[in-house]
């Protein structure tokens, strides 16, 4: 991982169609916009509830930015394209 | 600014970040844009759903025994339960967010694509092989449902495994195939269980017994003996547990409707995975038919034999037994010449010169009889291998001075190595290489001795000359019993030389024959069996 690489997580809860959605969505935006340059970890909370805890991980979906630069949380389902992309600090 | 004063507003910074996070947060959940919340209650985290009592189902799902995916219409595997991660031998963790095109080779996409368009009406069902683990391939049945969520149309996939129906099936077309072989086969076949109880025969085995034998003790069913006596159950059983086994052993056999059969008996047992004796199958070739045919073959050949023999006694005790009367005759005429040369008239010296003469012919004729009647006969019995090339030279070594006297050119291809006795293709070579050397013409002789392979595997020799060639209508004759073309003024010899060749190349199977035009030499061809010839005989 490089110092600019992204390092994300993604909480989800199994099925739940907000879930599927935000997998969905962010899966594609990293193919898309940083290819190569990201790792994404998704962590199913009824599998791993202990770790949702750790993270401070209330609501669920959670997308949890590590970096580049300051940690930054996304709640929901991701379909607000313009906040995703400035939560992750890419051009709009 | 002062320390204290730096911290505030870094302090500030902080609370409002974290503040604006939890706003966030808050503002999400009032929005409905999650699915669940985790609390930390009095027994650890819980999940609280907020879409309705879906606990039995998700429990349903994780723990069911097929594996299932839900897919987004670009095969995005958006989840996945435990069963169906262990099917492809790959963690969860690298399922989810992956294409399932990943687990696809090659030549399954095209299927899997068809699966996804006809899903598109509700429903559709195939069988596919997943990618499983590094190298191993799972037989599915995929079973997919259109499944709209939130506006957007994913597929749930069953994924159901294959590998132990498709074990069962290969064990029962294996059964029929071996049912259908045993039914159709045109030798007897015959399995028998560890007590001599026949369970199964084929059709041919029930017309060799005469009778449906299925269920029947073997050695009442078929009294089969050889040499060592009657092959009893016992006897074929520790035959197949010992290391010699049955293997097309020539045994005999009467049936119940009295007929006799030569069979060759062979046994291989059944074993169980435990290393128990289940039983053994057998099957019997029927060679009454082809050893009545060596029988009548061996008799055949004996009555040649006899035959030859006699002839040969004949020829033999015929031209002996001529010779002395004749060596009477000639000293007698020679005598006769000695006392009255000069004596009487002419004529009568003239007919006295002719009667030595026809008698020292028909010397030479009884003697060339004799040497035919035995050319080709000794050594008897199967050749060893003769070197061409090496027989040759010595041959050409006999005419050495022949060849230097006459400037005569002898040339060869590499000769082959022939199953046929040396002293033979010695005679053949040299009664060959002799008429060419009598009959040449007025240009220096030259001699080529050449060799090429048939297809039977055997060689075909040739002797060509630039002599003075034979006419057509005699390439026959030639090979004919004291058969001269020319007067004994010009050229010497009985004419039996041709024949003892012959006789000599039909002894090893093989033909001789000429190609010849006058004044244009000749080429006297003949096949022989090679070294490794099938057709090489005594």
């Amino acid at each position: 991982m490089g110092p600019h690489h992204h390092d994300l997580r993604l909480y989800v809860a199994g099925t739940g169609a907000k879930s599927l959605r935000a997998i969905r969505i962010i899966t594609r935006l990293c193919e898309a916009e940083l290819a190569g340059r990201y790792r994404l970890e998704i962590v199913d909370v009824y599998r791993h509830p202990a770790r949702a805890v750790e993270d401070q991980v209330v609501a669920i979906p959670t997308l949890i930015k590590w970096a580049p630069g300051s940690v930054k949380r996304l709640v929901g389902d991701l379909s607000h394209e313009a906040r995703v992309r400035s939560g992750l600090g890419l051009a709009a | 600014m002062g320390v204290t004063e730096k911290n505030q507003t870094e302090r500030i910074a902080e609370l409002e970040h974290r503040l604006a996070e939890a706003e966030e947060t808050l503002e999400a959940i009032r929005q409905g844009a999650i699915d669940a919340v985790v609390i930390n209650g009095p027994t650890g985290e819980q999940v609280y759903a907020l879409e309705g009592p879906d606990h039995p189902y998700r429990v349903l799902v994780e723990e069911m025994h097929q594996g299932t995916v839900t897919l987004d219409p670009d095969g995005l595997i958006l989840y996945c339960n435990r069963q169906f991660a262990a099917m492809v031998k790959t963690p969860v963790e690298k399922v989810i967010g992956f294409r399932i095109h990943l687990f696809l080779t090659e030549d399954e996409e095209p299927a899997f694509s068809a699966l996804i368009a006809t899903a598109a009406n509700g429903h559709s069902q195939g069988e596919l092989n997943l990618l499983a683990g590094n190298d191993g391939l799972v037989p599915v049945l995929l079973s997919l449902n259109k499944l709209e969520m939130s506006g957007i149309e994913n597929l749930c996939a069953v994924v159901t495994d294959l590998t132990e129906a498709r074990r069962n099936e290969a064990i029962v077309k294996e059964e029929q195939l071996s049912r259908l072989i045993l039914e159709q086969t045109a030798e007897p076949v015959i399995v028998i269980d560890a007590c001599g109880k026949i369970l199964r025969a084929g059709e041919a085995a029930r017309r060799l017994a005469g009778s449906n034998v299925l269920f029947q003790d073997f050695s009442a069913a078929f009294q089969i003996s050889d040499q060592e006596g009657s092959v009893t159950f016992s006897r074929l059983l520790s035959g197949v547990r010992s290391q010699r086994g049955w293997r097309s052993v020539e045994v005999t056999m009467n049936s119940r409707q009295g007929q006799a059969y030569a069979l060759l008996l062979s046994a291989s047992p059944l074993w169980s995975p435990g290393r128990e004796l289940l039983g053994c199958v057998l099957t019997l070739t029927d060679i009454t038919h082809r050893k009545l045919a060596e029988e009548e073959l061996a008799r055949q050949a004996a009555a040649l034999a006899q035959s030859n023999s006699d002839l040969r006694q004949f020829a033999y005790s015929a031209s002996h037994d001529l010779q002395e009367p004749l060596r009477h005759l000639a000293i007698y005429t020679e005598l006769l010449q000695q006392k009255y040369e000069g004596k009487l008239d002419l004529e009568a010296d003239q007919f006295i010169q002719r009667t030595i003469e026809a008698a020292h012919r028909m010397e030479c004729l009884l003697k060339d009889l004799l040497s035919y009647t035995h050319a080709a006969d000794s050594p008897q019995g199967a050749a060893a291998s003769a070197d061409a090339n090496a027989v040759l030279a010595k041959v050409l070594g006999t005419f050495e001075q022949r060849i230097a006297r006459e400037h005569a050119i002898i040339t060869s291809d590499p000769l082959p190595a022939l199953r046929v006795h040396e002293v033979h293709l010695s005679q053949l070579f040299q009664n060959l290489i002799s008429n060419s050397f009598k009959y040449h013409g007025n240009a220096p002789l030259k001699l080529h001795i050449g060799a090429d392979h048939a297809e039977d595997g055997t060689w075909r020799l040739s002797v060509e000359d630039n002599g003075i060639g034979i006419d057509s209508r005699y390439h026959q004759q030639v090979f004919g019993l004291f058969k001269r073309l020319h007067g004994s003024s010009r050229y010497t010899g009985n004419g039996i030389g041709l024949a003892i060749c012959q006789k000599i190349v039909q002894r090893y199977g093989g033909k001789i024959w000429v190609e010849s035009t006058t004044g244009e030499g000749s080429i006297f061809r003949f096949t022989l069996p090679g070294e490794d010839s099938p057709y090489a005989k005594a």
